[in-house]
Order: structure tokens, then sequence, then C-alpha cells
């Protein structure tokens, strides 16, 4: 599986003159996203710029669930650091 | 002809192929970063993952997923363990599991995590601890973690002020002292103080609070900015200046991060320069301008 979205990215990272051309915006990118074969509903997402539903997208075409963090219920507050407890000398 | 045209080229798969063939017996562990963006990942990480006999990802970027595939087709994500109900200590440990158990088959596994393999990733150390325990070779490289990025898009130099780095629900409920002088850096902004362990948002009042305990050391004007690094090329990172007053109002995302620059500089501590034999004057050399 692979996802041409992905690679369009990846290539538009190496390609300097490529970049400044997306991160023109405007005609600029649209010619850009059209040479590089994008229909229509693609140009729109690329252009929205909602990097949610961009990697989603790439991920789906990888044939992976896009998981993220605000996608499912089991947020712990990840590494909240340690604190020092009154108690500590009992627990250990 | 030159010696690199002598050397046909390797498709991902047989290169894998090739260096599977040479494998030690005994498993290996490589733990590496993609860094945030497609285009951040290092050489050294680039051959770990060519050569591993198993890349086993976590990595919620698509830029990033398509070209591991592309340099080891033997690859397997590990984003799966967040679903099925599991809170996050039961898939870190799920992840550890599957880590230690490919290196006990023998395998040379590379695990691949986002940004800095070892900037808030769990599973990373204690992989690489449970391994090592076990008597088998294990190491992280370094990688561009939010904060390099950050320090880059920001033209910042944390050796302007110092620099202070903080889980931000660590920071709101520890005691400390905050130090106007130094700036510092409040990880996970978009949960602090959240924890019901079920929203993707700060916990009740809980920017209010941070707001006030912030008040206690800089001015309500004083110029914090949210930002979130960018995760696909030619796309911007948010970079969004505000003052200290309107911080509860200010949206955030679960992956934000809050710099509170320093307020100004620290007051010279004349009295370590004597028994050293200095005066501040000796010391003008250090100052840019000078």
């Amino acid at each position: 599986m692979a996802s041409k979205m992905a690679q369009f990215f990846q290539q538009l990272a190496l390609d300097a003159t490529a970049l400044r051309q997306f991160e023109a915006g405007g005609a600029e990118r649209e010619a850009l996203l059209q040479a590089a074969g994008f229909d229509a509903a693609e140009r729109a997402l690329i252009c929205a710029q909602d990097t949610t539903a961009l990697h989603g997208r790439m991920m789906a075409d990888l044939g992976e669930q896009h998981v993220q963090w605000n996608t499912n219920n089991n947020n712990t507050n990840n590494n909240i650091g340690k604190f020092k407890r009154p108690d500590a000398a009992a627990l250990r | 002809m030159t010696a690199t045209q002598d050397v046909p080229a390797l498709s991902a798969t047989q290169r894998a192929d090739h260096h599977r063939d040479r494998k030690s017996s005994k498993g290996e562990l490589a733990i590496v970063g993609t860094g945030i963006t497609f285009g951040q990942l290092t050489l050294a990480a680039k051959a770990e993952i060519e050569q591993a006999d198993l890349v086993l990802a976590a990595v919620p970027n698509g830029v990033i997923a398509d070209y591991l595939l592309q340099l080891n087709p033997h690859f397997d994500s590990l984003m799966p363990l967040y679903g099925d109900g599991r809170t996050r200590p039961q898939t870190y440990a799920a992840m550890t599991a599957r880590i230690l158990t490919e290196i006990r088959a023998g395998k040379r596994v590379c695990a691949v995590f986002y940004g800095h393999p070892g900037v808030f990733v769990t599973p990373s150390h204690e992989a690489i601890r449970q391994a090592r325990a076990e008597g088998f070779r294990a190491r992280m490289l370094p990688g561009i973690s939010a904060e390099d990025c950050l320090i880059a898009d920001l033209g910042l130099d944390p050796s302007d002020h110092g620099w202070a780095s903080f889980e931000a629900t660590a920071f709101l409920f520890s005691r400390r002292q905050i130090d106007p002088t130094v700036s510092m850096l409040l990880w996970q902004i978009g949960i602090v103080g959240e924890c019901t362990l079920t929203r993707y948002e700060p916990g009740q009042n809980a920017m209010q609070v941070l707001r006030d305990m912030l008040l206690t050391a800089f001015p309500p004007t004083h110029q914090l900015c949210l930002y979130e690094a960018s995760s696909i090329p030619g796309l911007p990172a948010r970079i969004d200046w505000f003052a200290l007053q309107q911080l509860p109002e200010i949206a955030t995302k679960p992956y934000s991060t809050l710099l509170v620059p320093a307020l100004d500089f620290p007051e010279f501590a004349d009295e370590r320069l004597v028994p050293l034999g200095l005066t501040e004057r000796d010391l003008q050399a250090f100052t840019p301008g000078s």
C-alpha cells in the first residue's frame, strides 16, 4: 500500500522550488497540485490545510486507521510527573 | 564506471532481506524517532530502519508512515494498541510487550516513535530497560522533538535566559517557585488538569488556575505563545501570541505547547565572582556588542 498524497508531500519537502510554489498558495499551488495529478476533491482537501483530515486520508491510503489522541477515549494525561508524598516511605 | 555504479540498486525488500540474512542469532533493539514532519529523520535512524528484521512503529503521521513502508516492508504499526478501550498505561505495556516478544524471538527490532523517541514516550524507555535487563543490546537514537521545532520556528535560544520544560499538568500540581527570568515550556497544555481520563481539553478551571499561578510571577500583559509544529511539509506551524490574562480563552489541541518567555534577565551574583578573583567588568567580553 502507498499513498500518492504522502509521497507528494515527501517530494515537496525535498524540492525547495516546489515548496515555495506550494507555500505561495493561490494559482501557484493549484498549478502544482494539478501537475501532480490530484483531482478537484483532493486539491480541496490539501488546500483546506486540515492536518487531521490530511493524516486521516494518508493513513487510510496505507490501509491503516488514523488513530490519534483525540479519537480514542483512553487518555490518562501521560507523564504528569512524580511528586513527593508524605506517605512515600510507607509505599516503598 | 564508478564504484557506486557497480552496486546494483536494491529495492527496500531486497535491502531488508539482505540485512535479515546477516542477522545475529540474538535479538537486539534500536529505538529511533521520526521527527515531527517528514525530512527530520536522521541518517542513522534511517539506516536502523532499513536494516531491521522488523520495524514496529507508533507514528500518527501519514507522510512519514508511507516513507517508513518504503524503507522497510517488514513493518507493523503499534498504533492499534491505543484502541479497544485500554488506558494509556495498558497501551504502553502492550507496546513494550510486543517489542520484547520480537527481540526474544531473535529479531533485530527497530521501534519507531514520532518526534524524539525519548521525549514523552513511555514504552521506548521501558523497552530499552527491559531488553538490557534480559541481556539484549538496546539503544536509543535522538530525534527531533516539538521543542526543537519551536526553537527554530520562534527564533529562540535556550542559552539566552535558561530554559525549563514541564508537563503542564505536572506543573499545575507542583508546589514550586516560578522564576520569571527563565523561559518555560508547558507541554500538553491542551489537556492540562484533565483528570477524568476521558476528555481532550483542559480540565475544569485548569486554565484559570494556571493563569493565576503564572500571574504570581508575570504581569497580565506578558506575551505567551501557543505553538503547534507543522506535521506536513508546506503547511505552517501554529504560532499564536497572546497576553497571559487571555490564557483561559485560548483554543488548544492535545498536542499544543505553551511557551512562557522569560520576563527579564537575572540579577548578577557579584558575591560569587569574588572567590574567583573576577569582577563584573572582567565579564564584559561575554556580552554581545561590548
